[in-house]
């Protein structure tokens, strides 16, 4: 004999076959792995060191990495080159946009072409620079040799000086067009009555932008700079290639510290504390993102 | 004792075991009640092989006779003359030996055998797959291979480890053996040696696969760091050949002429710290002493950074930027008179325009302190703690590094390795083989090198091995170098370095 269920229960119990196969997809992709990593930072794991086998040692990866020169290197360095990187492309992005939004002949080519940098896949990227950068054979230092400016060619991406330098100017070149494109659609957003109005009320361009344009791209900008310094902050592939983190650490980022500390040293308990904390700080980032778009959406 | 002698004793000692067995258990079986014992029997087999074609020399000897005519005093006089003349006469011509193979390898069943191996050259992989089923006819193993990307062995090798999943036998490089070794990744192998022979390798080659005393791999072939000069230049100066570091800095300084010309290449971008193991040994400094404790705060060091200093200053800039594979490039096309590189450079030279190979010279690196100096690049074959065929395992590196089986190996691989059997590096076959001789001044003076190079900037011990792999992946002494070429101050850049070593020791217990 079969049970009956109400029209109301049966409706729950196909909800919740609706939603499983995403629950549980997100579950195994998502969820577990970062409480796995979770979990594993308050272990040692080190596979040049079996005879230890795992065993739980409390806080001590934690305590170990903040007493580490290489950690805090690696978050000073992931904080400037993300600030750098995201107000960089803000800015330059701005511009672009607000120069692209005129109307002129070739727009749609240019609109194209400065999409180019997005769509070159990151090792493409790297190789481009390291090129660019070559101190003997790339065209900066052979146009610096040839003008005279400089007697020999500038190691930029290989001194210490100039390699964090060069590194941003390269993240900046690589975010740009992503950058620009979502503010030109904020600013196409932005009805054109509003700055025929202003004009007629004697608004300058720079008081038409102040008074405007940005509020009105407030939001927009909010989310852009959120997002990007996210996947800034997480980059590991453009980096890497580049520089290496070096030279000396000159470069060296976090994502290349759980990299290194997990893939080099082998020490998987140390390198999950570090991503555990990277954890924490993006996720703070997105708590952000969700309650700026909250707030945007009740105002 | 040769593989064929070891295959018999063990065959013996199976046979006699599988004999002891079936009357055992007709023993246990047969009291009562009558039962069926099935008795298995070894058949010898004998079965024609072709193995090889022969090419000969033969000296034929004619005898031809002649008449000469002597006139004297107007008469004609016929005289035979017997002459012996000696006709020699090279025949080539190819020949199929048939060689009757018959005793224990044909009659035991095959074993595969799993390799994980890095090789990715075609030359490379085709040569050594020929030499491994050679040896491994004799052995009765069928080796199969599977190629492992060079930065993927290691984790590889640690996650089977950790899995239980090894295979039998592998690949590694003196630091990587050591590491492995003291993790129980790959197994002590004197008794593998005893069986090839302990005096067939060099003592060098063969230390750097001892941890604690005990080997750990057998060498396998050889690509010492040497040092390459331009002759050519050389002769133009009046140089003689460099014999110690004064002379190299001295000559390199009056060849340098930037931005054209640079006295040295020298490069730290590998992921390895090939210029501080080229330097540190020349100083008798090392990361760490037997026992595991730091010794690399020494003079030694000191004087390798002032050195790694002055050579920086006759160097292209971007030096942390440069690698290896730039530093050859360069030299190719006349950037550098000087650099540091493995033997296997030999290939690059040897298909250079404009007759390059017969500018270079190399000499091996110079001693400062003590008697060695410069890396010796070396691949080792390990046998692994997870074999399920350790014995067959024995057979087939006995196999493999039989002179004959070696030699066949070594004449048709890579152009550029050097040879770490003791037999092949003295006689003339491999040296005078049609590919080797354009380069064989360079690969000897590789040979002449690995007697006095060292492995990596460690001494050896299990404690220091663990650590050394830490201390290569944070980049400690790539960066202690790196910061001089960044115009640091020397003891700066090593008390930093020191301080970290010591941090790592401290954090490992």
């Amino acid at each position: 004999m079969g049970v009956r269920l109400s029209l109301r229960r049966r409706e729950q119990l196909l909800g919740l076959a609706l939603i499983a196969p995403t629950v549980i997809f997100i579950g195994a992709v998502v969820i577990y792995p970062v409480a796995a990593t979770l979990g594993l930072s308050f272990f040692s794991e080190n596979l040049l060191r079996p005879e230890r086998g795992t065993q739980f040692i409390g806080i001590d990866n934690f305590a170990r990495i903040f007493r580490d020169d290489l950690f805090w290197m690696g978050l000073k360095n992931t904080v400037v080159l993300t600030a750098a990187a995201v107000i960089g492309e803000v800015v330059l992005g701005m511009i672009v946009a607000l120069t692209l939004n005129a109307p002129f002949r070739g727009r749609g080519v240019i609109r194209t072409l400065n999409i180019l940098p997005w769509v070159v896949p990151s090792f493409v990227a790297a190789f481009i620079w390291i090129w660019l950068f070559h101190p003997q054979f790339g065209p900066i230092n052979q146009f610096l040799v040839w003008s005279g400016i400089v007697d020999q060619g500038i190691p930029w991406i290989s001194q210490g000086s100039t390699a964090m330098g060069s590194v941003i100017v390269v993240y900046i070149w690589k975010g740009l067009p992503w950058t620009f494109l979502v503010l030109l659609a904020g600013l196409q957003s932005i009805p054109e009555e509003w700055y025929e109005a202003a004009k007629v009320d004697g608004a300058s361009p720079w008081q038409q932008f102040r008074y405007i344009t940005l509020p009105s791209l407030r939001y927009i900008l909010v989310i852009v700079i959120v997002l990007r310094t996210i996947w800034t902050f997480n980059n590991f592939d453009l980096v890497y290639l580049l520089t290496g983190g070096g030279p000396a650490r000159a470069t060296v980022t976090l994502p290349l510290n759980v990299y290194s500390t997990a893939f080099l040293q082998y020490d998987f308990g140390l390198s999950a504390a570090i991503a555990a904390f990277m954890v924490v700080v993006v996720l703070g980032l997105s708590i952000v993102v969700l309650k700026l778009s909250r707030i945007e959406t009740e105002s | 004792m040769t593989s064929k002698n070891l295959s018999r004793r063990r065959l013996l000692t199976a046979a006699s075991v599988g004999a002891g067995s079936v009357a055992a258990m007709a023993a246990l079986v047969g009291c009562g009640e009558v039962q069926t014992v099935t008795e298995r029997v070894v058949e010898v087999v004998t079965k024609e092989v072709p193995v090889e074609k022969v090419v000969t020399r033969e000296v034929v000897k004619e005898v031809a006779v002649e008449v000469e005519k002597v006139v004297t005093q107007q008469v004609e006089v016929a005289v035979e003359v017997e002459v012996e003349k000696v006709v020699e006469k090279t025949v080539v011509e190819e020949r199929v030996v048939t060689k009757v193979v018959q005793g224990e390898a044909m009659q035991r069943k095959i074993e595969t055998v799993t390799f994980w191996d890095f090789e990715t050259r075609a030359l490379g992989v085709a040569a050594q797959e020929a030499w491994l089923a050679r040896a491994g006819t004799h052995a009765a193993v069928r080796v199969e291979r599977l190629r492992v990307p060079f930065p993927e062995m290691e984790p590889k090798v640690l996650a089977g480890k950790a899995s239980g999943t090894l295979p039998d036998m592998v690949w590694s490089q003196p630091d990587s053996c050591w590491t492995w070794a003291a993790a129980e990744i790959v197994a002590p192998l004197d008794e593998v040696h005893a069986e090839i022979g302990v005096n067939k390798f060099g003592n060098n080659p063969l230390e750097a696969t001892k941890l604690d005393g005990v080997s750990y791999g057998v060498p396998q072939f050889l690509w010492p760091h040497i040092m390459y000069y331009r002759m050519d230049k050389y002769e133009e100066n009046g140089f003689d050949e460099p014999k110690t570091w004064i002379d190299l800095g001295e000559n390199g300084a009056a060849l340098n002429s930037p931005p054209d010309h640079y006295g040295f290449f020298t490069y730290l971008k590998d992921a390895h710290p090939k210029l501080a193991w080229n330097l540190m040994p020349a100083f008798d400094a090392y990361v760490f002493d037997r026992d595991g404790s730091v010794a690399l705060g020494s003079q030694g060091t000191l004087g390798s950074l002032i050195l790694a200093a002055a050579l920086f200053s006759i160097s292209p800039p971007g030096v942390a930027g440069n690698d290896e594979g730039a530093g050859r490039t360069a030299f190719l096309n006349g950037l550098a008179s000087h650099m540091t590189s493995s033997t296997s450079f030999s290939t690059g030279l040897a298909a250079a325009p404009d007759d390059l190979l017969s500018k270079v010279g190399a000499v091996a690196q110079p001693s400062v302190i003590g008697d060695a100096a410069g890396l010796a690049g070396m691949n080792i074959l390990n046998i692994t703690t997870g074999t399920k065929h350790p014995d067959r395992m024995m057979e087939l590196f006995v196999s493999l590094f039989d002179h004959e089986i070696y030699q066949g190996w070594f004449i048709s691989t890579v152009l550029g390795w050097a040879p770490t059997l003791r037999s092949v590096q003295e006689g003339t076959d491999y040296w005078e083989s049609a590919r080797v001789k354009p380069v064989a001044r360079l690969v000897r003076t590789g040979v002449e090198a690995s007697n006095k190079a060292w492995p990596s900037g460690a001494k050896f011990g299990s404690e220091g091995a663990s650590l050394l792999g830490t201390v290569t992946a944070r980049n400690v002494l790539k960066d202690m170098f790196t910061k001089v070429s960044d115009g640091g101050a020397p003891e700066a850049a090593l008390e930093d370095a020191t301080a970290e070593v010591e941090r790592i020791v401290a954090d490992a217990g």
